[in-house]
């Protein structure tokens, strides 16, 4: 097979007798038209093919190198002054070269006479328009994440020193100059006496008046000055402004004190003092809303499932539980207005003394109110009387299990208040940490620091600084969720489920792609058959993923995730009759035990000679078996009394199994990948050579002993090739994805630490339908594409690693063979 | 084994195995096997269970319950009209005195009856029933009109309500109560369901005779009645409707009275009909002759259109029907021929620009006539009932037979009505009544519908077409699977067209002229291609090369030649180069490419301005666009340069080449390379004006390639209308997906034949490229192929990047600059959507088969071929 391109004689030949002239050994047989037959274009084309085939993968890799590795870079922050007098700050994302369009002389007509000079210079100059792509942010303020600005039409442009590029949870980038940096304590006043019922006006008063006195025995820290913070209404919203004491106008709510510290450079110092602790506490919160209450929460709807499980067996009147479900509702009602009245009264007598006007009118109100409820609550309750005459009560198992689950309900409840205090007292420290910023045009916004997720000084940093900037987000884009509709945050759900669905995939399909490659090499009697089956696995490994995808959705979600859910009613079939099921059942067994005999009987000791009796007994034995399998897969499909595993999370119409998720998204891919492995498998297996068997064989050692000890360590390596060859590319595979598990935003990740940790119902997200969902589903499209070529980036990382591991196992296999040849 | 048995050595074996062994061993066979098997088996489910899914789509309506019980009107009688309500629990019929009785529909007991004429009012001689909504006109024997609405309406009782003798009801079970009937719904409502009835009687609608025939068609604005009076006379009145401030009643008000000619001494029209919005109105006779008005903006009524509903045979109508959209017009005749007729846009007409074409004709099944139709208030199933007592059950698009269902009672059936949720049919005969209950199964779909062109309401002729969802109502499922086919052949086409050539010719230089050092290099890196997930390709394509692509089109269609070219001058100046040198660099061959493509690049991006200014007008984008604008040379002269150029070289070879290589056998070499480069210049100008020539030639007859040469309804031209997202860009970007795959397996096929063969050739003194072109890729031929094929079923089956890139428009168009919609790329946006067990969800399934079965068949081929061609490479 080598393939050494020696200097052929011919060459040799040509050359001398070309370069030194036909004169000097006029001995050589002339050659004729040698040139020609070199075929140099045609050898040029195909090695043009070749380079560009090169080029094009290399150029591609390169693309995505590039562009991934350059978005999270910190750019500087230019304001830009146009000749209309816009002013904006931000960051420049790209640029492009544009024509003047058909309306151009309009456009010009339009444009300030500055800009439209400019304009029509850069016109006469013979070259394209110019224009940036300027990132500007603030979008509660401008309704805008990036404006064009053409290059005529700046009048200014700089870089300010303190330029402050703020990433926040919401709304995207900020890009402003940091004024004052604060820290609040909280005036309940207002919002107390606005529980009371009082009006705005005495809210109002009551707040200053309480501000004012704490002002007073205040002790301010060193350099910090005292502020307020009131609530504006703007825009039909309340927004929070820092005001310094005098100038509190009186529509303003004072809602707490401040210790400020302004300046550009004082508000900056203590922002990056304090920004870690208030992010601490918005950590602590996230945990609290994402572990603990999730536990709560599971423990409501398994207290619910439980009950609809006893619903489903008892079978309560649907009218009586509608009413029911009315009557409950209405207690609730009742119960949350009169403990609303009772606080009520609390306060107003707090305020006004016992058995002043206001506290006697406020007791009036708890009467009315409980009076006006009960009577609602009344007439549920004689409706539900009516309907137990007309359809009759629930079982008493059934009421039971109600009675259960309410008090369930009701402690977790309890729990749930708890947790929730918490953290409302969390959200009371977080809001104590404020930062003001002000934009170019003007604008001043007072954003928590909690809310914060990242902020620098863009045009201050050096090289360090922006390296620290670029590693902390990719560090976020690692390991934290997504935000902004997936186009900020990072991609830690999308990994762990690439991750999850990956293994799981790997488990379901190696030992059995091995079991098959096994049974087909060393098992099974070469013939047409064995070919066929083996031409047919070929075929199928270059099936579209998609028909896989199809084939996933109709047979496991629906079909066996259907009957696992719901029993074999829910996926259309009718049961057979208890009876008819349980005589099938004895048959089975009979058939099997049959089977197992004539398969005993029909064993032959090595060496002796297989009589015709024998060999039919085997052929019975084979022919029952299948028989009896296929007996048994009628009664799975058939069994009477089946309902399925969660029947009460179906009567929800909420299936489990039965709609698209992890489990079923493996299995899909375990499918698709299964001709890989077997073939990858069986080429390693054939390529051990069969002196190593016999010899084996010939030490005495059985069958399963020459394939364990000496067949599976040789092939070993090769079977880990195909592995990781399948392995990689179900990992980037996404077409079938999107039809049975992936998901733009789980709502959950599938493996936490709740039992039973790996959520195999859940669906996932998963970083090739991320991309996807990135690229083209985005609302931000423009600031969701750095973050593609980040994921993509990260995606093929993760399949070429698996990819060299699978080049790194050949050459290794190719090392041992070499040793290993007899 | 037999201790006692001896051995060839004289010593027996002492030692015997463990049980254990045994024991382990036949464990592990049948692990081994059923698990295998098993595998095998459950890989191969997955063909077997698409075609499951796929099965009752080609099934028929299930009929699962049929009753019939003597009829709850007097014996005798045939109702006019019967109709049933959603649930299936009330009926109600029509009776010739104006009479309308409701009754019980699981038991035929009569309810209620009253009479939609008032006492001393004149007798109902003319009914028109809408194909759907509540609205009858009755024409009267004074020429008067009524507009009578028989509704159902459904109420839920509070359970305080009911009263004592319905409380033991259980749920399921129904009793009548009052006028209507109580059903307990499973969440334990009450639901009552009552038939509503008001007669109005509508100002200036009347004639001066009796109206003998009636029709109307009801808008939210408005109504239009058409009248045939005793006298002959055909009037048409639109009547507005208009609230009344003060109360809140809606009253009809005629705004527009027309009368009609009809033309003289050919008797009555028995039939009168006005289609949706009032646009046309038909007269039609027994005969099967009808005439068309067009009522739109017409200051005089003139007859559009006189049209044969009974083109066949001396037939006689029997009864004609409006299907849902009151568009469509269902014809049966005495024969039992039932077809569909509708107006579309025909500019042949010159009254008004419309025709009427006869869409379908059904094969009913039955021969003897037709005596009654009834159409679904919600598809296009529609009812028809024979005189023999029979009735059966259609669908329209489709021409599908969904059921024929026959009594024992052979009388002809009078009167039907589709139940609302196409779940039920009543019929009506003389002898009583038929209730059945019935599943229509998957009736939008058959072989006809999913392959054949079919002639869709609205559009001007057959089509294919595929358009599974839309908003609006009375709209039909289109599920053609061409249009998807087309696409899927024109992705791979485009994409094969880009790909296979570089791939093979790679593979060639790999196998047969590369450095092996290198090649281990170079054959890893391009097989890393294959294993690039879909998506990011699809991500790059669409977000990355669209827009390029889109902003240099000419320097990107110029790429394709000044490539090629550039390569090519490159081999001839490398030829022209000192022997000395060239030798010595033969192995850096590659690295001298590098820049001569660049060059090609460059060469494409300078003349690409140029060629834009010169050929395409300016604006190569709007070029395209509109016809209109500049000539077609420059896309005539694009097109035809690639054969121009394989003309041209075809021509050289056969004279100059073959002189050359002739006289040129005693010339220096650098005199013959200097010739031959001179040789290829000339052919290249040569080719350029060639195909400038035959472009202009085409060009002054009229040709034009952006005018679509249609073929059976596809546009065959491979250039037209610019898209952003089009198959040019995905042909691109999916070379990137079958360019590993064909270089791969075409390298190894290469690899594989012996070398004995090359040594054998290189001994007979033939230079390198000749003992590849002449040796190794005849003998690897077939191993090529199936490279190729393997190539191509992968481009079939790709979907993330058609999915991302092509636009997903499915077109019946080969144009390069347009999108298209694939098999897996609708399966991909439509099947999260469908509804399970819907007909659409069964139709993607059977595209997944049809992509399944195509895939399967090429690469099927491929393997057979690549087997052979071991056999054969193991056999020299």
């Amino acid at each position: 097979m080598t393939q050494e391109p020696r200097p052929l004689r011919s060459d040799g030949d040509a050359s001398t007798g070309d370069g030194a002239g036909p004169g000097t050994r006029p001995k050589r047989r002339k050659r004729r038209a040698a040139l020609a037959a070199y075929g140099e274009p045609m050898v040029w084309l195909t090695g043009g093919a070749l380079i560009i085939c090169l080029v094009m993968i290399l150029g591609l890799l390169g693309l995505i190198l590039w562009q991934g590795s350059i978005t999270f870079w910190p750019h500087a922050v230019t304001r830009v002054v146009t000749h209309d007098g816009r002013q904006m700050m931000g960051e420049v994302t790209r640029d492009e070269k544009f024509e003047p369009g058909e309306d151009w002389d309009q456009k010009l007509d339009d444009m300030p006479a500055a800009a439209a000079t400019e304009a029509r210079k850069a016109v006469e100059s013979g070259s394209k328009l110019h224009r940036d792509l300027i990132r500007v942010g603030n979008f509660e303020l401008t309704n805008k994440h990036f404006v064009w600005i053409e290059e005529y039409s700046v009048k200014e442009q700089n870089l300010p020193q303190w330029a402050v590029v703020v990433e926040r949870l919401e709304w995207g980038r900020f890009y402003g100059m940091p004024e004052a940096c604060a820290y609040v304590h909280p005036v309940e006043a207002g919002r107390v006496a606005a529980r009371r019922g009082e009006s705005r006006e005495v809210c109002r008063r009551e707040a200053r008046a309480e501000a004012e006195r704490e002002a007073a025995g205040l002790k301010l820290s060193p350099g910090a000055a005292l502020e307020y913070v009131v609530e504006r209404r703007e825009g039909g919203e309340n927004v929070p402004h820092l005001v310094r004491p005098g100038e509190v106008k009186p529509e303003d709510l004072v809602v707490g004190l401040a210790e400020t510290w302004r300046g550009r450079e004082a508000a900056w110092k203590c922002f990056d003092s304090r920004h870690s602790s208030a992010r601490a506490l918005w950590h602590k919160r996230r945990g609290l809303e994402k572990v603990d209450v999730g536990k709560v929460n599971a423990i409501i709807e398994h207290a619910r499932l439980s009950l609809k499980e006893v619903e489903l067996d008892e079978k309560p009147p649907a009218a009586w539980l509608n009413v029911y479900g009315l009557l409950k509702r209405a207690r609730e009602t009742e119960a949350n207005a009169v403990a609303e009245a009772n606080e009520r009264l609390r306060l107003v007598t707090e305020r006004y003394g016992k058995g002043s006007e206001q506290a006697r009118a406020a007791a009036r109100q708890v009467e009315e109110t409980s009076r006006t409820f009960k009577a609602e609550t009344g007439k549920f309750s004689r409706k539900l009387a009516k309907v137990e005459r007309a359809f009759g009560r629930p079982s008493d198992r059934y009421l039971r299990a109600q009675k259960e689950t309410e008090s369930t309900e009701a402690r977790a409840r309890g729990d749930f208040r708890k947790i929730m205090a918490e953290i409302a007292a969390l959200d009371g420290q977080m809001e104590q940490y404020r930062l003001e910023m002000s934009t170019v045009d003007g604008h001043t916004k007072l954003m928590g620091l909690a809310d914060v997720v990242r902020a620098y000084p863009a045009n201050q940093l050096g090289f360090f600084g922006k390296v620290g900037v670029y590693f902390s987000r990719w560090y976020e884009f690692l390991l934290d969720a997504p935000r902004e509709a997936n186009s900020e945050g990072g991609v830690w759900p999308a990994i762990i489920g690439t991750v999850t669905m990956t293994l799981i995939m790997s488990i379901a399909v190696v030992p059995f792609g091995v079991l098959a490659a096994l049974y087909l090499r060393e098992y099974a009697k070469a013939g047409a058959v064995v070919s066929t089956v083996r031409i047919a696995i070929n075929n199928l490994a270059g099936v579209p993923s998609i028909v896989f995808g199809v084939f996933g959705l109709g047979f496991f979600c629906y079909l066996v995730g259907g009957y696992i859910d719901g029993g074999p009613r829910n996926i259309g079939v009718a049961p057979w009759p208890p009876l008819y099921w349980w005589l099938a059942l004895i048959a089975a067994v009979i058939i099997a035990v049959g089977a197992f005999f004539a398969g005993m009987m029909g064993r032959t000791r090595p060496g002796t000679e297989v009589t015709p009796a024998k060999k039919m007994l085997r052929t019975g034995s084979v022919v029952l078996w299948l028989v009896m399998t296929a007996v048994a897969l009628l009664l799975v499909v058939y069994a009477p009394h089946f309902h399925g595993l969660y029947r009460a999370e179906l009567a929800d119409n909420n299936p489990t199994l039965g709609t698209d998720g992890l489990l079923w998204a493996s299995l899909t891919l375990a499918l698709l990948t299964a001709p890989v492995v077997i073939v990858a498998t069986e080429e390693a297996l054939a390529a051990v050579p069969n002196s190593m068997r016999e010899g084996s064989y010939a030490c005495g050692a059985s069958k399963w002993q020459t394939i364990k000890r000496i067949v599976l360590p040789r092939a070993m390596p090769g079977i880990m090739t195909g592995m990781v060859l399948a392995i990689a590319r179900g990992a980037g595979e996404v077409a079938p994805l999107m039809l049975v598990g992936a998901e733009k935003l789980a709502p959950a990740l599938p493996v936490d630490g709740q039992f039973p940790f790996v959520h195999l119902d859940r669906t996932f997200m998963h970083l090739g339908f991320h991309i996807y969902d990135l690229g083209f589903q985005s609302p931000n499209a423009e600031a969701a594409k750095p973050m593609v070529f980040s994921t993509t980036l990260l995606l093929i990382a993760i399949v070429a690693t698996l990819n060299v591991a699978a080049v790194w196992l050949r050459k290794r296999l190719r090392r041992k063979f070499a040793s290993s040849q007899f | 084994m037999n201790p006692e048995q001896e051995s060839f050595t004289g010593r027996t074996r002492k030692r015997t195995t463990r049980p254990v062994v045994h024991l382990i061993d036949s464990l592990a066979k049948s692990v081994i096997t059923i698990g295998g098997i098993g595998t095998i088996v459950a890989v191969s489910t997955v063909a077997l269970f698409l075609v499951v899914v796929i099965w009752p789509l080609f099934k028929g309506a299930e009929v699962s319950d049929a009753s019939c019980y003597k009829s709850p009107w007097p014996g005798g009688v045939e109702p006019v009209q019967v109709g049933i309500d959603e649930y299936q629990v009330l009926g109600w019929a029509l009776l010739p005195g104006g009479r309308v009785i409701t009754f019980d529909a699981s038991s035929g007991k009569v309810i209620t009856a009253r009479s939609l004429a008032e006492k001393g009012d004149a007798t109902i001689t003319a009914v028109s029933v809408p194909p759907a909504g509540p609205e009858m006109v009755l024409g009267m024997s004074d020429g008067s009109v009524r507009l009578a609405r028989l509704q159902f309406k459904t109420s839920f009782m509070e359970v305080e309500d009911v009263p004592e003798e319905l409380a033991e009801l259980k749920i399921g079970e129904k009793s009548r109560l009052g006028e209507g009937i109580a059903e307990v719904t499973p969440l334990g409502q009450f639901r009552v369901q009552k038939l509503e009835i008001s007669v109005e009687k509508p100002s200036g609608v009347s004639m001066d005779s009796a109206i003998v025939a009636a029709g109307h068609t009801v808008s939210d604005r408005d109504v239009v009645f058409a009248m045939l009076g005793k006298n002959g006379k055909l009037r048409v009145v639109r009547s507005e409707k208009r609230e009344n401030m003060l109360t809140g009643k809606e009253s009809l008000v005629p705004v527009k009275t027309m009368d009609l000619p009809l033309p003289p001494g050919e008797g009555l029209p028995r039939w009168v009909r006005v289609s949706e919005l009032g646009v046309h109105v038909f007269a039609v006779w027994e005969s099967g002759r009808a005439l068309r008005f067009n009522m739109r903006d017409v200051k005089e009524a003139r007859v559009a259109e006189e049209l044969d509903l009974t083109p066949e045979g001396d037939a006689r109508l029997t009864a004609l029907h409006f299907m849902i959209g009151e568009t469509t017009l269902i014809s049966g005749d005495s024969t039992g021929t039932v077809r569909a007729w509708f107006p579309f846009r025909n500019m042949d007409n010159v009254v008004d620009g419309w025709g009427t074409a006869m869409a379908h004709r059904f094969r009913t099944g039955r021969k003897s006539a037709v005596t009654s139709l009834a159409s679904s208030p919600r598809s296009r199933i529609f009812a028809c009932g024979f005189a023999d007592g029979s009735t059966g059950l259609y669908f329209m698009t489709s021409e599908k037979r969904l059921a024929l269902l026959d009594t024992e009672a052979r009388q002809p059936v009078v009167s039907l009505a589709v139940a609302p949720k196409d779940n039920g049919l009543v019929a009506a005969s003389k002898a009583g009544l038929c209730r059945y209950d019935f599943d229509p199964g998957h009736p939008e779909a058959t072989f006809r519908s999913l392959f054949l062109k079919i002639w869709y309401e609205g559009y001007d002729g057959a089509t294919w077409k595929w358009q599974s969802s839309s908003g609006f109502k009375g709209y039909e499922m289109k599920l053609s699977l061409i249009p998807l086919i087309l696409g899927t052949i024109k992705a791979t086409i485009y994409s094969l067209l880009l790909g296979a050539p570089l791939a093979l010719l790679a593979a060639i230089f790999s196998s047969e002229l590369l450095d092996p050092k290198v090649r281990a290099r170079v054959k890893p890196t391009i097989e890393l291609m294959a294993s690039l997930p879909s998506v990011v390709l699809g991500f790059v394509a669409a977000l990355v090369f669209a827009p390029i692509v889109q902003h240099a089109l000419p320097s990107t269609l110029m790429a394709f030649f000044t490539i090629p070219f550039a390569i090519l001058a490159g081999a001839y100046v490398w030829q022209a180069l000192p022997r000395k040198f060239t030798l010595r660099m033969d192995r850096l061959r590659l690295l001298f490419i590098l820049p001569v493509i660049a060059l090609g690049s460059g060469m494409a991006l300078l003349l690409g301005p140029v060629v834009e200014s010169v050929f395409f007008a300016g604006n190569t984008l709007e070029w395209l666009s509109d016809p209109a604008v500049g000539s077609p040379l420059g896309a005539w002269a694009l097109l035809l340069l690639p054969l121009s150029a394989l003309a041209v070289a075809i021509v050289i070879s056969r004279t100059i080449g073959s002189w050359m290589r002739s006289a040129g056998a005693g010339w220096p070499r650098g005199k013959y390379a200097l010739l031959d480069a001179a040789k290829f210049l000339g052919g290249a100008v040569g080719a350029v004006v060639l195909a400038l020539v035959i472009g202009s030639l085409l060009s002054a007859m009229g040709f034009d390639p952006r005018t679509p040469w249609a073929l059976g309804g596809v546009a065959l031209s491979p250039i037209g209308t610019y898209v952003q997202r089009n198959a040019l860009v995905v042909g691109f970007v999916m070379g990137f997906l079958i360019i590993p795959i064909i270089y791969t397996i075409s390298e190894d096929a290469l690899s594989a034949v012996p070398d004995h063969l090359r040594s054998a050739s290189l001994g007979a003194g033939a230079t390198r490229w000749q003992t590849a072109v002449r040796i190794v890729v005849p003998t690897a031929m077939s191993g090529l192929f199936s490279a190729l094929m393997i190539g191509l079923g992968r481009a079939v089956g790709e979907t993330m990047v058609v999915l991302m890139a092509a636009g997903n428009t499915p077109v019946l168009e080969m144009n390069v600059f347009n999108g298209f919609r694939t098999l897996s790329a609708n399966i991909a946006t439509e099947l999260p959507e469908a509804v399970r067990d819907s007909t659409h969800y069964r139709t993607l399934f059977l595209a997944a088969l049809t992509l399944f079965a195509m895939t399967f068949v090429i690469n099927t081929a491929a393997e057979l071929v690549r087997l052979r061609f071991r056999k054969k490479a193991l056999e020299l």
